[in-house]
């Protein structure tokens, strides 16, 4: 019970960190937090709002892409469903 | 070694999630205006953040010792004196510049100075975020310029206090423009970073250094030539252009109507 209090603490700090990341460093950062997030916690689907408010706050449409811009969110999310996979095959 | 397993009330969640992200990623991708109210909404909340930032940055001397200080504002005072001086030709200068442009005209006087508060970098895809909006009467489609005749890009999005530029040298992004002094008409490809490519046939005559101006009045610049490639076999000659300015670094840009902005 006291361990599983400490990861819900150490979760809602790493929110706050990744709330402020989006707003103020750099997008490499943002994506470096939400790997370290997705690694270390289990269905970290605030990666991908993080990557929405990204997108929303700084995306543009992509001409590449036929004009979407949702590429951080869906990025993320790829990501959270990929490493969850790999989670259930192995574990170290 | 052995895997997580998943319960099915988690396998469910997942699902649950995931069907809720994609719901979102699609109807804000076909509804710009239900885009425009959310995105509006997490500018307006986001503001006073970046202005926080804004302000701590600029105290942050306050935490520094007394004798650095001291020696800063001994050299301050030395600058304010050079300054001072140089002031009295400024004045001339600055009468000269507004009758040229009285004189020559077509540029709209002024504009709008935006401070900018993320630049690529930060930021991907070559986009801007101001710290002035609609607030202060810029709109979509205008253009943005640095030092004021080099053509940044144009402004995509505007809140209540902030706004987006993307730069014409946004990957992907295509660019009309004169190049040269013969005003060859050529397209500009954006490849991110203020670099752009384009491609000519090779029988025309371009020179490094060549610059390539925005069509419609005032002459902005896009790019200067930086190198060409050509090959024997090939019929056409591949130039790389590069912003005169270095994006990653500005701090100001101007913001001016201008028609070839709008039309893009």
């Amino acid at each position: 019970m006291n361990s599983n209090n400490r990861l819900i603490r150490a979760r809602i700090i790493a929110d706050i960190a990744l709330f402020f990341i989006v707003l103020y460093a750099p997008w490499w950062l943002v994506g470096i937090a939400v790997i370290a997030g997705v690694s270390y916690f289990k269905n970290f689907y605030e990666a991908f709002f993080a990557g929405f408010l990204f997108d929303t706050l700084y995306g543009a449409s992509i001409a590449g892409l036929h004009g979407f811009r949702f590429v951080f969110s869906s990025a993320f999310l790829l990501f959270i469903f990929a490493a969850d996979f790999i989670k259930t095959k192995v574990r170290i | 070694m052995r895997p997580i397993i998943q319960t099915k009330k988690q396998k469910s969640g997942q699902k649950i999630f995931l069907v809720f992200a994609l719901f979102l990623i699609l109807l804000f991708s076909v509804s710009p205006n239900s885009f425009r109210a959310v995105s509006s909404l997490f500018n307006m909340a986001a503001a006073p953040f970046w202005n926080a930032a804004d302000s701590f940055s600029g105290s942050m001397p306050v935490l520094r010792s007394r004798a650095s200080l001291s020696k800063e504002n001994e050299s301050l005072r030395q600058q304010i004196d050079v300054l001072a001086r140089n002031l009295k030709g400024y004045d001339f200068a600055a009468q000269e510049n507004l009758e040229l442009k009285k004189l020559f005209g077509g540029k709209k006087d002024g504009g709008v100075f935006a401070g900018i508060l993320a630049r690529p970098g930060r930021l991907p895809f070559d986009t801007f975020l101001l710290d002035i909006g609609g607030e202060s009467g810029i709109k979509n489609g205008e253009l943005a310029l640095a030092d004021q005749n080099i053509a940044l890009g144009k402004i995509i999005e505007t809140y209540t206090y902030s706004a987006k530029i993307k730069a014409f040298s946004s990957s992907g992004e295509v660019t009309d423009a004169f190049l040269g002094p013969n005003n060859i008409p050529i397209e500009l490809k954006g490849a991110g970073g203020g670099v752009y490519t384009a491609e000519l046939p090779r029988e025309l005559d371009v020179k490094e250094g060549d610059a390539a101006v925005l069509p419609g009045s005032g002459g902005f610049i896009l790019a200067y030539v930086e190198s060409k490639e050509e090959n024997l076999t090939d019929s056409f000659q591949k130039l790389y252009l590069r912003n005169p300015v270095n994006i990653f670094q500005l701090k100001y840009a101007q913001i001016i109507p201008h028609l070839s902005a709008n039309e893009q």
